[in-house]
């Protein structure tokens, strides 16, 4: 704790070290402790903080009490508002809409059909050729 | 419609009927006001309006601002509430954070007028009020002190209010002014200093406004700071 930063503690925050920043405090109490001239700061920033505290309290003109009632009653004009969040339920889904679901279904279904006849005869004519292949590879291993 | 079951209710019977209410958190409460519990929003209203009045007048320096502020800042808790979330490690990430913010931030954008003389009026003295002549002096220090403060800028004054008043962290306070933590600072240090210029005179002899803890005869000017 430098004496510049122990002036400017005490020019932000006061003479209180309450007031002081948690981070700080130990060493400003350290630093005010070893330090017998600080004193004179303290006094002066206690001295303004006084002044503060003997400004009228802005509170004592608000009442509380009838801000709290009108912000319930304000409140209650806005139900709207706090509606708590639900899915927009989805409009009934008519007959046809199945109908044509199905229809789509059946069609997905035959075309399956279809494309694993193609798949399979492709497969067997790839995995001949594969076969070829290894058939052809065995020999040459064998004449390593 | 909105689940609007029970009615709001905002005085003390809020309480009674739900006891558990009053230990449930800040966030608990904004849970629940989230799926519409008006009472759960009274009991959130009920625990914050005071200091939120304090906090709000002490920035707007006007009756009227303050109030219209806390009451946006409650309709803010209210519409907001079904999406509020607390972020941790967020700059908002407790609901007395956030609060303040919306707070302050209304309090900073609204639509400035002249200070309230309401405001700088003699407030309501307690029993225990001291002598006539005594009264007079403290209100007439009073009166000074405000009109000073009424010079700073309100972001200054915001700084202050929270840092002095409200007794929050110079972390917290950045996290509600939207700064940093160093911009806190020298907002506090200008406000200061220029109240300390202001109010020279009452500071000065320390007999208006004595300092707890005061040394008679010590030196009224600050030499130190950076900034």
């Amino acid at each position: 704790m430098t004496p510049e930063r122990f002036a400017t503690l005490l020019d932000a925050y006061g003479g209180d070290p309450k007031r002081w920043p948690a981070a700080e405090r130990g060493d400003a109490e350290a630093y005010l402790a070893a330090t017998p001239s600080a004193r004179v700061l303290i006094d002066d920033a206690l001295r303004l903080d006084a002044l503060l505290d003997a400004g009228v309290p802005a509170a004592a003109a608000v009442d509380a009490g009838r801000i709290a009632a009108l912000a319930a009653a304000t409140a209650q004009e806005h139900p709207a508002t706090v509606l708590p969040f639900r899915p927009k339920p989805r409009p009934a889904r008519p007959v046809w809409a199945w109908a044509r679901a199905g229809a789509l279904a059946a069609a997905g279904i035959a075309g399956l059909i279809v494309g694993m006849g193609n798949v399979t005869d492709s497969v067997q004519r790839n995995a001949g050729s594969a076969l070829d292949l290894y058939d052809a590879a065995q020999v040459e291993d064998a004449s390593w | 419609m909105a689940p609007r079951a029970r009615p709001l209710a905002l005085d003390g019977a809020t309480g009674k009927d739900s006891p558990g209410m009053d230990s449930q958190s800040d966030e608990a409460l904004m849970a629940a006001i989230g799926q519409g519990d008006q009472r759960a929003f009274a009991r959130l209203v009920e625990r914050h309006s005071r200091r939120a009045a304090a906090l709000a007048a002490r920035i707007t320096l006007n009756r009227s601002d303050a109030e219209e502020v806390v009451q946006e800042a409650f309709l803010r808790v209210w519409t907001k509430a079904p999406a509020w979330r607390p972020q941790a490690g967020a700059a908002d990430a407790t609901f007395a954070t956030w609060f303040r913010r919306v707070l302050v931030n209304l309090c900073i954008d609204r639509r400035r007028r002249p200070v309230n003389e309401d405001i700088d009026k003699v407030p309501e003295m307690a029993d225990d009020a001291p002598s006539a002549p005594e009264q007079i002096d403290r209100l007439r220090t009073a009166r000074r002190v405000n009109a000073a403060v009424a010079e700073l800028p309100e972001r200054q004054r915001a700084a202050l209010a929270l840092c002095h008043f409200e007794g929050v962290s110079n972390i917290e306070a950045a996290d509600v002014l939207g700064i940093s933590v160093g911009a806190v600072e020298s907002l506090l240090v200008r406000a200061r200093r220029a109240l300390k210029t202001s109010l020279a005179d009452l500071a000065g002899d320390g007999s208006a406004a004595p300092a707890p803890g005061s040394i008679p005869g010590a030196a009224a000017s600050t030499t130190g700071g950076t900034r």
